[in-house]
């Protein structure tokens, strides 16, 4: 079956490829490289920021990424042990983070960033945050997709109702009928719509993840990981 | 776009499991259990206006090998009609390709919870009563293949049933004597001559 991994485009030859493909590893990737090693090793935001961007520009010259098997483990497992192995080495080698000259800079929203990792629970571990912010950025990105596709598709209100009523905390979600009302629809209408955006968002964040891992098999244990929460 | 909260991002796991019963009569009450390549959902047979038991494969398992497999064990439930065995009402692909069967809603308890307080001559009744189903699954060339306490339900009102058929396989009709005497003599181990009254 052929596959769009991007995965895949980043181990390739091809420069203009790889290049994409790293700048949507980093997309999906630098949170929860940033929170991770805030987390784990306590370093201040700056110096988080520069090896976040050091990570990701070793990935782009082919440091790490030549040497993943996605047969023996997950990409994301794969590249919080690179974070923690290029911490290391910069630490023994007391040349942390003096990377940077020409080099290529990602776009990082750090304000955001901080803000977010200021409410996360104290009993976290790095290693947990590391996962939750994955699945974020995963769903954030499926949610990317979902208002593309309406936008592509003229269902428009489909995601406003969606982004009402299901991206909201529970306590501060409109009513079914509030909506309905609000956007001229039958409430019978409203649910119809959110039946369709809810399986549209589905497609596309398993889609998201589909081009973020390198074979089926990874895939399959990906959505496994990430589908199999326990349900009320 | 807004990154999303940990509470909202938890919920939406959470949503994206449960079955898109959009063009069904059901309408999903809760979840029951997880099984080996799907769940077992609470809904409401919207019809009849009944409870049901949805058994849904997951979203991501291979769909080509394990929707046949959980038809195959739709089909063999709706071959054993059996007060033992739990009756399979219908069978079918979700509407977000999911295949699934619906099947009697049971009350009650598995066998694992329910025997715990039980002497060892009402353990034996209970033993005789999943020995019927079995038997008669024999009779008709399917062994179950998975039977353990967790796959026996013991109704609200005493009934036994004998659930989970996923493992189940249809073999030849000469099996049948040759596998009750397995099954019983596996059963009966535990010293069965202190047995008194």
């Amino acid at each position: 079956m052929t596959r769009h991994s991007v995965v895949l485009a980043a181990q390739s030859d091809n420069p203009a490829a790889r290049s994409r493909a790293i700048e949507a590893i980093a997309v999906a990737y630098w949170r929860p490289v940033y929170k991770y090693v805030r987390m784990k090793w306590n370093i201040d935001r700056e110096d988080a920021a520069d090896f976040t961007q050091d990570f990701f520009t070793r990935l782009l010259e082919r440091e790490f990424l030549d040497s993943y098997d996605s047969h023996k483990g997950r990409l994301r497992t794969f590249l919080r042990s690179c974070c923690d192995r290029l911490f290391m080495n910069q630490t023994r080698d007391s040349k942390r983070l003096k990377r940077g000259g020409g080099s290529a800079h990602f776009s990082l929203d750090l304000e955001e960033a901080e803000r977010e990792l200021a409410i996360a629970p104290s009993s976290e571990s790095a290693e947990e945050r590391f996962e939750k912010e994955w699945i974020r950025n995963l769903f954030t990105q499926g949610l990317q997709r979902l208002r593309a596709s309406c936008e592509c598709g003229g269902k428009m209100i489909h995601f406003e109702l969606f982004q009402r009523y299901d991206l909201e905390d529970a306590d501060s979600k409109p009513s079914y009928t509030r909506m309905a009302r609000e956007h001229g629809l039958s409430v019978t209408d409203v649910t119809n719509y959110l039946a369709f955006a809810r399986r549209e968002f589905r497609r596309c964040v398993l889609d998201q993840l589909r081009e973020m891992t390198a074979t089926d098999e990874e895939f399959r244990c990906e959505a496994q990981a990430l589908l199999g929460v326990e349900v009320g | 776009m807004t990154q999303l909260s940990d509470s909202v991002v938890a919920r939406l796991r959470t949503e994206m499991q449960v079955p898109d019963l959009e063009g069904t009569r059901y309408r999903i009450v809760r979840h029951l259990a997880r099984g080996g390549m799907g769940s077992v959902w609470l809904a409401e047979d919207t019809v009849l206006k009944r409870r049901v038991a949805l058994k849904v494969l997951d979203l991501v398992a291979p769909a080509d090998d394990f929707g046949a497999r959980l038809l195959q064990e739709a089909r063999i439930l709706a071959g054993l009609e059996h007060r033992g065995i739990v009756p399979v009402h219908d069978a079918g692909t979700l509407a977000d390709g999911r295949a699934f069967y619906c099947m009697k809603y049971v009350e009650g308890q598995t066998l694992a919870q329910h025997i715990a307080a039980k002497n060892i001559q009402e353990k034996l009744r209970l033993l005789e009563r999943i020995a019927e189903p079995v038997d008669f699954a024999h009779a008709h060339g399917v062994i179950h293949r998975d039977l353990k306490p967790e796959n026996i339900m013991i109704g609200a009102f005493g009934e036994v049933l004998v659930m989970d058929w996923g493992l189940a396989k249809v073999g030849a009709p000469g099996l049948r004597s040759a596998e009750n005497e397995i099954s019983t003599l596996v059963l009966l181990t535990p010293n069965p001559s202190r047995v008194t009254g």
